[in-house]
């Protein structure tokens, strides 16, 4: 339960700065309230800022919201809708639903004097108390206000850095895909949720599903912020995988395992857990993942080792290396074959991506390099 | 990114009001953030939201409106004549970590502590008020008050010595209130710290690095940095830990090096990794493995490798034929060599000692190469039959009958394994060989990935080709990996 406190705050004529209404009512906001009421019912300069406050040991996030007119008394009406935290909880996700909320009311009474009407301004508790309940259960609500209006708020979270997604990206269901397309009222997503198989790269499923890559993308990252997709790298046989840190919570997490075992089983049967592990650990930097299953055969063992390397990497458990060519001077002569390669050689970019938008396979890419001998390549 | 303050700004409340003191944007640009800030905020608004919570007095002071963030410590301060509350508020960008909130937090505490402090010795803090509020009476703008506060008053003088320090992009606060209370703090930035550190920007702090006595210590800051910046009341033997720490020598040769204590040794390494000054990795020695980080700067232009072509320019090959003939000794060529695990002893068949070290020292640093360390994992031999969470079939049996273990041996083993992986250990062959199970029991509390070879090594004071030999006698029911790690 994030939101520990809901409570509507006005200035009274007489009484000053007050809680009108308060949801649970028995939460002991009071002593809070009377150290930062300044910062709730506040000058006018603070009106329509956001302001959150540590206070008694919660979190208040409010904004200020105030009407100008002759029809109150002292000419204005000054009101914060404010929602209470734990102190140190990160509000950035609630702060746009408390902007919104003021402003509705605000709007609210603007159109038709809700909060000055007394049987109007008598449904605040229940709104409240609607609010309360769906913001700490879903994170969104439809609350019904009048014949005319109806307030609609979500949680969403907020964005700092948005995944770049590329056209070699490998997008990936983190959960079925099948409970996926149930809920998915999203147009693009509806068209190319079955080419998102943990296989197809970015460029491809927009090729196959005939939308713009563009679009694609966008549509992808939206998925990725909601947590429903995560991105991997191409998968190919000749790709090297090394463990990571992550790996020996395989061998403690119970609830990981069973994950594990029923991502990676080739056909009906299980795996063995030791199987699983024994290949991962065996996983080294020079060796593809060929070279793993003709050591270890684990199609023997009913392990899918493409699914295998999927949930390794979904979960962090392994770490793909990818290959880096540097072009080590600028002026140096290089063949006329590779001229279309030499913007992709300043070492930022990985055979992936250059593959991907050259449209040539791996191994061409390898036999190019190696016809130029001041390209190295650098693995990481 | 490091956080740094937009201001700084101190405000009182007591018989006069709510009063904004001093305000001070430092070298902040004129048109950055905090500007836009005192464009919407007066200044009296300014003092009284800062002033608005006095009444929370000693308790950390967060306020955020809209962009922006306040982060402070109220203090109420009473002495037999006067009574009086502050706070001293940084002003910070509201999207910064809460890291970086507690750490201005404490910033604000230590200030207002010595402030309360020097009150009580000398009277600072009144006669700093009365010169401030006079100050502020003549003043008509805050651009003003802070110029003019800032050359006749030493309070004023101090915060923004103190901020200014923090603008520049240096995470250590180190100032002295009324030339007498020391105050030292640590910005924490907002770098996640499992992020190996770039120092191409000063600013990040060294992701926490664990220090063991088999840790060598490597300086972040150059040593004659590091040694202008220590107090004239340093203890004199930290001044022989700095001369005699080496990225070959582990906290223990350092000890017997520098003559102090080990415990000493290991609280240098521990203050100098807390204040940002050092890490600390696996001494580098021969048998060690590296192999680039995921995060290493292969770009060929980057700062960072200006930054280390400035650094060993001169580094040539000695051995021409193993590169192509006239290749630059650029970063990415480097990182060439460390694509696949490699040793330090096969680096020199490249580069000479006094070569290689420096360099394998700077990559370090730099979080462009890792270590890779081989743990030791024990998982069930590869007949039996599982836990019931699966169902396989059980042809062979009758033939490998378990070994059966002395009451001692089966008490030793439960010490640190369960009881199913002890039944592991009893069907392996290895197990009956009497020696090799008693090494086997001996090492089982390293058997699940906690510890790396070397520090087994170093624990168990042990050769490593004994320690191999065992996991390759038991590889029925162990299994390695070498896994990067995080210095």
């Amino acid at each position: 339960m994030a939101v520990k406190c809901i409570f509507f705050s006005e200035f009274d004529p007489v009484a000053g700065p007050v809680i009108s209404y308060q949801v649970p009512q028995e939460f002991p906001i009071r002593e809070a309230f009377d150290a930062v009421h300044d910062l709730i019912i506040t000058k006018p300069q603070l009106y329509d800022r956001l302001i959150s406050v540590d206070a008694g040991g919660y979190r208040i996030v409010g904004c200020p919201k105030s009407i100008e007119d002759n029809r109150y008394a002292r000419n204005a009406l000054i009101f914060n809708f404010v929602l209470v935290f734990d102190e140190d909880t990160d509000t950035t996700y609630y702060e746009p639903v408390v902007q919104k909320l003021g402003g509705a009311f605000r709007t609210y009474e603007l159109e038709s004097h809700f909060l000055s009407t007394k049987s109007s301004k008598s449904t605040i508790p229940s709104i409240l108390t609607q609010l309360l309940i769906r913001l700490n259960s879903t994170g969104i609500c439809i609350i019904r206000i009048d014949d005319t209006n109806t307030l609609r708020l979500k949680v969403s979270p907020n964005v700092k850095d948005p995944p770049l997604v590329c056209d070699h990206h490998v997008p990936v269901f983190t959960q079925s895909s099948c409970q996926f397309k149930q809920l998915v009222k999203d147009l693009v997503a509806q068209e190319i949720i079955e080419y998102v198989n943990g296989f197809n790269h970015v460029a491809k499923i927009s090729h196959l599903s005939e939308v713009s890559p563009v679009i694609v993308k966008e549509c992808i990252q939206d998925l990725v912020i909601f947590g429903f997709v995560k991105l991997l790298s191409i998968f190919q046989y000749c790709n090297v995988y090394v463990p990571t840190q992550k790996l020996p919570q395989l061998m403690t997490e119970e609830e990981l395992q069973t994950r594990c075992l029923q991502f990676v089983s080739l056909g009906d049967t299980r795996p063995k857990l030791a199987d699983v592990f024994r290949i991962l650990c065996s996983l080294e930097a020079g060796l593809s993942v060929k070279d793993l299953c003709f050591r270890n055969d684990p199609r023997s063992m009913s392990i899918d080792e493409r699914k295998l390397i999927q949930f390794g990497i979904m979960e962090g458990l392994i770490h793909h290396l990818q290959k880096y060519p540097v072009l080590n001077r600028e002026n140096s002569d290089i063949p006329t074959e590779l001229q279309p390669l030499i913007k992709y050689l300043d070492g930022s970019h990985c055979f992936d991506e250059i593959c991907c938008s050259l449209g040539v396979s791996n191994q061409t890419l390898d036999e190019l390099i190696d016809k130029c001998i001041d390209i190295t390549v650098c693995w990481k | 990114m490091a956080v740094k303050p937009q201001a700084v700004a101190l405000v009182s409340s007591g018989s006069r009001g709510n009063k904004l003191l001093f305000y001070d944007s430092g070298i902040a640009k004129p048109h950055s953030l905090e500007s836009e800030l005192l464009n919407k905020l007066p200044q009296r608004t300014l003092a009284e939201i800062l002033a608005s919570c006095a009444v929370m007095q000693d308790r950390k002071f967060e306020l955020r409106v809209d962009e922006w963030k306040f982060v402070g410590h109220p203090f109420l301060l009473q002495t037999s004549s006067w009574s009086i509350s502050f706070n001293i508020a940084f002003v910070l960008q509201s999207t910064c970590s809460p890291e970086a909130v507690g750490s201005y937090n404490s910033l604000s505490r230590a200030l207002g502590a010595a402030l309360i402090h020097e009150e009580h010795r000398t009277e600072f803090f009144k006669n700093q008020y009365a010169l401030l509020m006079q100050i502020s009476d003549q003043v008509d703008t805050i651009d003003e008050l802070s110029q003019k506060a800032v050359v006749s008053s030493y309070l004023a003088k101090t915060l923004h010595e103190a901020l200014c320090g923090l603008q520049n992009g240096d995470p250590h606060v180190h100032v002295i209130m009324n030339d007498w209370s020391e105050i030292s703090c640590l910005i924490h930035s907002e770098a996640p710290p499992t992020v190996p550190q770039s120092l191409t920007s000063s600013n990040t702090i060294a992701p926490k690095s664990i220090v063991r006595s088999y840790s060598a210590v490597i300086l972040l800051t150059s040593f004659e940095d590091l040694t202008k910046r220590l107090p004239p009341s340093c203890n004199p033997s930290f001044h022989r830990f700095l001369t005699t720490i080496s990225p070959l020598k582990n906290l223990i040769q350092v000890s017997l090096d520098a003559d102090i204590p080990l415990q000493q040794a290991v609280k240098f390494a521990c203050h100098l990794v807390h204040w940002g000054q050092a890490m600390t990795v696996y001494p580098l020695s021969e048998t060690n493995v590296y192999i680039n980080s995921p995060q290493a700067d292969t770009k060929r232009d980057s700062q960072l490798a200006s930054l280390f072509a400035k650094e060993f320019s001169s580094v040539a090959v000695d051995d021409s034929e193993s590169l192509s003939e006239g290749a630059d000794d650029s970063l990415s060529q480097f990182l060439f060599h460390f694509s696949a695990p490699v040793t330090l002893s096969e680096m020199r068949g490249l580069y000479t000692d006094e070569k290689l070290i420096p360099i394998v020292t700077w990559l370090l640093k730099h979080g462009q190469i890792l270590q890779l360390h081989t743990y030791i994992f024990l998982i069930p031999p590869q007949d039996t039959k599982d836990r019931g969470m699966f169902d396989d079939d059980e042809e062979e049996e009758g033939e490998n009958e378990p070994v059966h273990l002395s009451p001692e041996t089966m008490a030793n083993l439960l010490k640190h394994l369960s009881k199913e992986e002890v039944e592991w250990v009893s069907s392996t062959d290895a197990a009956r060989d009497k020696d090799d199970l008693a090494l086997f029991t001996k090492l089982s509390c390293y058997w699940h990935g906690n510890h790396h070879l070397e520090e087994i090594l170093m624990l168990e004071n042990m050769a490593r080709s004994e320690l191999l030999a065992l996991i390759d006698k038991f590889s029925e029911i162990l299994t390695t990996a070498s896994i990067p790690e995080r210095t």
